[in-house]
């Protein structure tokens, strides 16, 4: 099965994949950093971190892609793309109920929403900010489109209530 | 016995952690996801910009509020791994004194992706550490150029929060558990050779 390779520079201490940084952060960082975005009114901090991960992932699995050239349809390549989310500690995603249009993706797991819980306990809108990005960019590496070809929007989330979490996608 | 370093960073790349069945990887009491440096990058100084472009009232707002994420990340992440099984079992051996935990956190940090790590001098009163290449440096540089002050925020919290973490007394029943706070002197994104934080009492 196609992966993608995560090394480790003895000499500059750094772990690479496609050529970039991955640095280990935990959920007290990563929800605390979202908090503080999110609680400056005065600017988008939302928008700043979806955007953001927008970015980071279209960048990546663009090359990655390029890269690995027995993924030759989009199912292969987000059953690729969903394999580094779970490796990377984000949690589980799910890209079946999705086409070239759109669709709806599920992550049975989140670790925004499950660190979230652990640190503060349930909130009363969605914010998984970073999946919402990050699907984003993945879809649209995967099914050939441009960076913003598409738009995503939390629709359920286990930090607002019950299990998992639910993202819909369409195209612009 | 002085402090093996480059048998802790081996030790703790060598565990290699990863996302379990459920995506989570669980380790030293925390979470951990195994992250974009860019995206780090990108959401910090975006947020910075973004508070100075809104005026002079908030230009300068971005800075403590991200030093303490910083903080409060170090805290908790390297708290875990000084009352892990594995610092007990590796590097607690190793240490003589509280300076050396210290050295020794260093060398779980160097073992995490964020660059090469050394620490310069400790007391109980003030440490000096440097980095010749801080993920953060690195991004800023990279997206923005020069900087006219130093941009590593993440890391002025994270050097304050080891200090907090060994000397501070009571780290559990101490209101006052944020006792060290940390500065960065130098900067590579002020085109300095390496980035170096120093941290103290607050006054």
């Amino acid at each position: 099965m196609e992966k993608l390779n995560i090394s480790w520079n003895k000499k500059t201490n750094q772990r690479l994949v496609e050529g970039k940084s991955l640095v280990f952060h935990c959920h007290h960082y990563n929800c605390f950093l979202q908090r503080t975005l999110e609680d400056a009114k005065i600017v988008d901090g939302k928008g700043i971190q979806i955007e953001s991960a927008r970015e980071v992932a279209f960048e990546q699995f663009t090359k990655a892609f390029e890269d690995h050239q027995k993924l030759k349809t989009a199912k292969q390549k987000l059953k690729f793309a969903s394999n580094f989310f779970q490796i990377a500690g984000f949690g589980l995603i799910d890209f079946s109920k999705t086409n070239t249009e759109g669709g709806t993706v599920t992550c049975p797991v989140s670790h925004y929403a499950k660190g979230w819980v652990a640190k503060w306990g349930k909130r009363k809108t969605p914010m998984c900010y970073f999946n919402t990005g990050w699907i984003a960019g993945v879809m649209a590496a995967a099914y050939n489109k441009e960076l913003y070809d598409y738009d995503v929007r939390e629709t359920k989330c286990e930090a607002v209530k019950g299990k998992g979490c639910k993202f819909e996608v369409t195209q612009r | 016995m002085t402090i093996n370093e480059s048998k802790i960073i081996d030790a703790v790349v060598g565990m290699n952690p990863h996302g379990n069945e459920e995506g989570i990887i669980d380790a030293f009491t925390v979470y951990l996801t195994n992250h974009y440096a860019d995206y780090y990058n990108k959401i910090s100084y975006k947020f910075e910009k973004a508070l100075e472009a809104h005026g002079k009232d908030t230009a300068n707002m971005a800075k403590p509020l991200l030093i303490e994420a910083g903080h409060v990340c170090g805290f908790n992440t390297f708290r875990g791994i000084h009352e892990s099984d594995a610092w007990k079992g590796l590097i607690a051996p190793m240490c003589k004194n509280k300076e050396d935990e210290i050295i020794g956190l260093t060398a779980t940090l160097n073992a995490l992706g964020w660059g090469v790590w050394k620490v310069i001098s400790v007391t109980p009163k003030k440490l000096v550490i440097r980095s010749k290449n801080t993920y953060e440096s690195i991004g800023f540089m990279k997206e923005f150029g020069k900087s006219k002050h130093s941009e590593c925020y993440l890391a002025t919290g994270v050097a304050a929060s080891f200090m907090n973490i060994i000397f501070q007394k009571d780290v559990y029943e101490d209101v006052n558990a944020n006792a060290f706070s940390a500065k960065e002197t130098k900067c590579r994104s002020k085109e300095d050779k390496y980035c170096e934080f120093v941290v103290t009492r607050k006054k």
